[in-house]
């Protein structure tokens, strides 16, 4: 019997395990280590921090869906990772901390035969003095990374617009909280959110709306942007996404990276060297994303982490990671088959995987601070990740060690992307957009990296219905319900 | 305050280069049928990525 460990239990992890059990069945064993006891469909977080969703609509609990597939659960944190196993055990193994399950603090140590690290990001507030320590968000601002952060900055809103309904004018900052943060999409779709719900309580006149980002343009989302073709046009995101906040009347502060965040205000340095200060009473700034922190050790104990991961914590995997210009930047640096180059039995998916060099031209201030919005690698491309590494997996276990892996290259890749800018079935909207590819090859598509008939997008209350449908389908599979693998990821 | 009017809105500076929906548009964005017709279209252009990313994945001998 073969054992597949799965890190992690978001989009990447989930879908990988769940299709391993399905494709493996009882001959094998398939177990998932997650800290959490429950699911979470992360783009609805956005309407949870508006106060349109309860928490419980975007959570469900993990152990009964696992139970239901016959997958081994433990409700536990992986903290290092032994490729090649030590004196007392001959097989690899990871070492893992209960969280929960009536185990909290209980260690214990994990053989594997196969082993995928989808653990997604550690949330790193600390970097930027004020917004947090380590992973906890700070009292300052608020965040929509998590349920939790969603319910609490819900709840901070509300206490803004009741000052606003009082008459008392209100400033409200949303962004990005470092210069290397990613999730642009995540803070984009709250601040238009933030905005609907302003004019429909009545309230917009009393509140004053401000973007900051370290996006060098409007519309960046850390792709590079995009050219999109809508309604016979090919248009920039970035005068797509300077059109909506105009329309809105938002104001936006690009090119920004936050040095420190205090009580009421932050101050920021931009790209020029400048530096400035923002105040706010109400503040969502999304903290950059680094790897949790696993650490490695080979077979006499000797510290191997840099063999395994990059600095920034995410996993070393079959991407050209060597030093390079921007301009000799290709779509075949980046990852094809996912697994380690070292230890062929181990893969990452998701956001955990070490992206070999962002997509957007990478930007340093006169300081020496870099200003450049790291690739997203989260949703549609998560789970489509996750899935290939799960058919590498059973092919290797089925085929012998020759495989075949299966390619998902991000350069290879489109996404279907929906970004809310306000609900309701008749008044809510969202801009519906498909990117092909991800990571944009020049080769390939001279003009903008991308082809440009299939990266398309527009805006209506269709994109909201869109969303709505996606909201439920994607928890339908989740749970496992009939008919789940038919739902593409 | 409901959408910005034009004049205003591109009286700021930061605003000016930009384009916003008249009231035609603004209209159509919330028109249950057309809105519906456009759900569809993009439903099949979400087919269309989803079978080209099916058509890119291949498998690679180790």
């Amino acid at each position: 019997m073969t054992r597949v460990v799965v890190m992690g239990g978001g989009v990447a992890g989930h879908t990988a395990a769940t299709f391993l059990k399905k494709w493996l069945g009882d001959a094998h064993e398939v177990i998932v280590v997650t800290p959490n006891s429950h699911w979470n469909w992360i783009p609805s977080n956005i309407w949870v921090g508006v106060g349109r969703m309860n928490k419980e609509q975007v959570l469900f609990p993990l152990a009964p869906i696992y139970a239901k597939a016959g997958i081994d659960y433990r409700q536990s944190k992986a903290l290092s990772i032994h490729p090649e196993g030590d004196e007392q055990h001959e097989k690899p193994f990871i070492t893992i901390e209960y969280t929960g399950q009536n185990k909290e603090g209980q260690s214990e140590e994990l053989e594997y035969d196969y082993l995928i690290n989808a653990t997604g990001p550690k949330l790193n507030f600390g970097a930027t003095p004020g917004l947090g320590k380590g992973s906890q968000i700070g009292e300052h601002t608020v965040s929509v990374c998590t349920a939790d952060h969603a319910l609490h900055a819900s709840r901070e809103l509300q206490e803004i617009f009741n000052k606003a309904r009082r008459g008392e004018k209100q400033k409200i900052l949303v962004g990005t909280g470092h210069g290397t943060c990613t999730c642009q999409g995540a803070a984009f779709e709250y601040i238009l959110n933030i905005e609907h719900e302003a004019r429909k309580a009545g309230i917009r006149d009393k509140v004053d709306i401000k973007w900051i980002s370290n996006e060098p343009y409007l519309g960046d989302f850390g792709m590079d942007g995009m050219h999109l073709g809508s309604m016979g046009y090919v248009m920039s995101a970035k005068l797509l996404g300077e059109s909506l906040f105009a329309e809105r009347g938002i104001h936006w502060l690009l090119d920004a990276h936050v040095n420190e965040v205090q009580e009421g205000k932050l101050s920021y340095e931009q790209i020029d060297g400048s530096e400035g200060e923002e105040a706010f009473d109400f503040a969502m700034l999304i903290p950059p994303f680094s790897g949790v922190g696993l650490k490695a050790y080979d077979k006499a104990g000797e510290e191997i982490t840099d063999k395994l991961f990059l600095p920034n914590g995410f996993m070393k995997v079959d991407a050209d990671y060597s030093a390079k210009p921007y301009a000799e930047w290709k779509a075949s640096d980046w990852p094809v088959t996912y697994h380690n180059p070292d230890y062929g039995n181990i893969f990452a998916a998701g956001i955990a995987f070490a992206p070999p060099h962002p997509i957007s031209k990478p930007r340093k201030s006169p300081n020496g601070t870099m200003i450049t919005p790291m690739p997203p690698r989260t949703g549609m491309p998560s789970g489509t990740i996750g899935k290939a590494v799960a058919h590498s997996i059973k092919n290797l276990i089925l085929n012998g060690e020759h495989g075949p892996l299966r390619s998902a290259s991000m350069a290879e890749m489109g996404a279907i992307c929906v970004a809310s800018a306000g609900t309701g079935f008749k008044a809510g909207q969202a801009i519906s957009f498909t990117v092909y590819p991800i990571v944009k090859d020049f080769e390939k598509y001279p003009g903008t990296g991308r082809d440009t008939g299939r990266t398309y997008g527009e805006i209506g209350v269709s994109g909201h219905w869109i969303k709505y449908l996606l909201h439920h389908i994607f928890i339908y599979k989740a749970k496992l319900h009939p008919g789940w693998t038919l739902i593409p990821e | 305050m409901s959408i910005i009017k034009e004049e205003l809105n591109f009286a700021d500076p930061q605003f000016e280069t930009t384009m916003i929906p008249g009231k035609f548009q603004r209209a159509m964005r919330h028109c249950i049928l057309w809105q519906f017709i456009r759900m569809v279209f993009f439903g099949f252009r979400s087919i269309g990525i989803i079978l080209l990313n099916r058509r890119n994945e291949r498998d690679i001998p180790v």
